[in-house]
């Protein structure tokens, strides 16, 4: 397969003319000076099309240079860029645009710049001033806008313009959490689309989000990494993960952690903590779970209360959860609260869990991984998917893929998910009724579309 | 191509409205320049000069005109580059639209200026006559020379931080070296073979002999200089590529 980006040994010597010699008057009384830096040196790395690849490192390693390469604004001291696609723009937060045009002639400038005929500009103005929540300041010139607000208006106009390969400094992580996860999303839809982004950022957390590799600048040299596995603990009980003996075989029937690893093409790396019929109080008068979350170890810790709390003491799991989320965020990890669903013979409940989680979620300023609202639409759409198993309160193999199918998207916004892996995963799981191996490519497709629907909603972890 | 076409376009309608705010009250100052410029000299020389030439005012206006343009097309050309930095340090295009755009945004502004001028001609009593057909040719003569010295003078700029400045001084010679307000007998036998030398003064002359007469040896006189002015333009416009190589990482 043709790269879609190929940097090999490339190298870039910035001469910096000293002020005084950069006249008509220093040239003419023969004055001298100047300092070189090498911005890039022997820089060598390829990008497949489809991927998202990150650049890291610190100010002055030569991030925006490599970029201004790739886009050809700037000319190599030596070594080659090759450019398998269409690319033409090199997206920062000083967007190069004209401050004191409306927000609205700034749209048609770019689209053009990047490609677009004036009329597709035109056309499509209007959606990309949505995407850029900037649809109420369209006639304002642009310098009255935020230097993230103006930024958008390039990323969005990029999102817009068809390009094949996206180069994107810093720009993602200046916008607000809501429309960093709408971009990362628009992220996932580009790379489905086949389209390729090289994204500079110092927010490495954004980057392990959306990039498998990556590759760190430090005084022009390039080290290329694989993004590490992020680490999930999970707390919970037979809903999160569920196994029996039976003669003397071990079986699993279910497994929403192991799922939610098998989705995420590198893997996840997961501790689990769950006994059937186990509570938050339990686990944290336990000890064991609190003893992994100080370990400090974990990116995430997805809690899951037991299933009837919130009907039957909502007072209580709010307490535990409070304290856990006291502990998660002392150790440097984010909670991720696992909204459980109702029992399959009593659906009118689940609005009533569902309340109780985004209410805890909003106190605690923790994301809400909506999985029993996601089994209630796909219940309703489709009645005959078997989500539940046959004592209509476990999961079975297909309601376990859907919950971690939702965890999945809630956690790793923009990530795309393997689901050939994941529903290969729910395969394996002996829990009845095991609908999960034979099931179709459009009810698949259908699973897919309301965790992605119920995870955007939520937004990300 | 369609996209170079639908790029230019943009970056001429963007200069045009940076500089007049895209609105008649915009242009109306860009039309007020030279009518300052011609109200002072003309209350200063029209008693030394109006007997040395017919339609001293008319003469004057003419000058002016054309002096103006040539003035400011050069001086937004020799800037244009910097003036799109932003630009240029995040998008990959063909940088020579950035002067071509510049200097046909001028020259809309000049168009724009004839109708005006032409009608106060007439109000001077000047008749039209079959030579104003030809003007449209010495504008682009006049346009050819400008492209040609912008793409030069904008890559240069760049390098030379005070260059605008320099070239405001030598603009400020140019203008008393070029018969604007005078006439080419108030100087002498050296003074003459400078103004012989000085296309601006060949595009002002062969203006004003298609329009107050005699047409024919002012436009004899053009024609050399619209072949230099050709030669310097296609100079300008086939080595820019060469040229600006490394503009953007000096800007």
């Amino acid at each position: 397969m043709r790269s879609a980006v190929l940097v090999e040994r490339l190298s870039k010597l910035f001469n910096h003319v000293l002020p005084r010699r950069n006249t008509v008057l220093g040239r003419l009384r023969g004055l001298n000076g100047g300092v070189e830096t090498w911005a890039l040196r022997d820089v060598s790395f390829e990008v497949e099309p489809g991927e998202c690849f990150g650049i890291t490192g610190p100010n002055g390693a030569g991030k925006s240079t490599l970029l201004s390469l790739i886009a050809g604004i700037l000319m190599p001291t030596g070594g080659r860029v090759e450019v398998g696609g269409r690319t033409n723009a090199f997206l920062g937060l000083a967007h190069g645009l004209q401050p004191e045009l409306s927000v609205l002639d700034n749209v048609e400038i770019c689209g053009i710049l990047m490609g677009m005929r004036r009329r597709e500009a035109l056309r499509r103005r209007d959606a990309i001033l949505d995407f850029a929540g900037l649809s109420d300041r369209a006639e304002l010139r642009l310098a009255e806008l935020s230097t993230g607000q103006a930024a958008r208006v390039a990323f969005s106009t990029a999102l817009h313009a068809d390009l094949d390969i996206m180069l994107v400094d810093e720009t993602l992580s200046v916008g607000d959490a809501a429309f960093q996860a709408k971009c990362e999303r628009a992220i996932d839809g580009l790379r489905r689309q086949g389209k390729t982004l090289l994204v500079a950022s110092h927010d490495l957390e954004l980057l392990r989000r959306i990039c498998r590799r990556s590759l760190r600048l430090d005084q022009g040299r390039g080290e290329l990494s694989i993004a590490p596995k992020p680490r999930v603990l999970f707390i919970g009980n037979s809903l999160t993960y569920d196994e029996s003996r039976i003669d003397g075989r071990r079986l699993v029937l279910n497994d929403v952690p192991g799922l939610v690893s098998a989705l995420r093409p590198e893997g996840v790396e997961t501790e689990t903590v769950a006994e059937g019929g186990q509570n938050l109080q339990g686990h944290w008068e336990q000890g064991r779970a609190r003893r992994l979350i100080e370990s400090g170890k974990w990116d995430f810790v997805v809690l899951q209360e037991e299933s009837t709390l919130p009907l039957s003491d909502a007072e209580q799991m709010r307490r535990y959860a409070r304290l856990f989320n006291e502990e998660i965020r002392r150790a440097g990890s984010r909670a991720v609260l696992f909204m459980t669903w109702a029992k399959r013979h009593e659906p009118q409940e689940q609005d009533r869990i569902a309340r109780a989680y985004q209410e805890l979620g909003a106190e605690l300023g923790a994301a809400v991984a909506p999985v029993g609202s996601a089994w209630a639409h796909a219940i309703e759409k489709k009645p005959d998917l078997e989500l539940h198993s046959r004592d209509q309160s476990h999961a079975a193999p297909l309601g376990a893929y859907l919950a971690s199918r939702v965890l999945f998207s809630v956690l790793f916004a923009g990530a795309v998910p393997d689901r050939a892996a994941g529903l290969a995963a729910a395969a394996m799981l002996a829990g009845e009724p095991r609908s999960a191996g034979g099931l179709s490519p459009e009810a698949a497709r259908f699973l897919d579309s309301v965790a992605e629907r119920f995870a955007g909603l939520a937004g990300s972890a | 191509m369609a996209f170079h076409w639908d790029l230019f376009w943009m970056l001429t309608r963007t200069e045009f409205r940076l500089r007049d705010q895209g609105t008649l009250g915009g242009f109306l100052w860009t039309l007020l320049h030279p009518l300052f410029i011609f109200l002072i000299l003309y209350g200063v020389f029209t008693r030394s000069m109006a007997s040395r030439v017919d339609h001293y005012a008319a003469y004057l206006l003419i000058g002016i005109v054309q002096w103006t343009f040539f003035a400011t097309a050069t001086s937004g050309g020799l800037t244009s580059l910097r003036r799109k930095a932003g630009l240029l340090a995040h998008f990959n295009f063909p940088r020579i639209l950035i002067v071509l755009s510049s200097v046909f945004s001028m020259m809309i502004s000049h168009l724009l200026e004839w109708p005006v001028l032409l009608l106060g001609l007439l109000a001077m009593g000047i008749k039209p006559n079959a030579g104003w057909l030809l003007l449209p040719g010495v504008i682009l003569i006049e346009s050819a020379l400008i492209v040609g010295l912008s793409c030069f003078l904008s890559v240069v700029a760049v390098r030379l931080r005070d260059l605008e400045r320099a070239w405001g001084i030598a603009l400020y010679g140019l203008f008393f070296m070029t018969p604007v307000f005078y006439t080419d007998d108030v100087v002498g036998a050296a003074g003459r073979l400078m103004l012989a030398l000085n296309p601006v003064g060949a595009v002002i002359a062969a203006t004003r002999g298609l329009i107050l007469g005699p047409a024919h040896p002012a436009v004899a006189g053009l024609l050399p200089v619209g072949a230099a002015a050709l030669a310097l333009c296609a100079a300008g416009v086939l080595l820019f590529p060469r040229i600006s190589r490394g503009v953007v990482e000096q800007l």
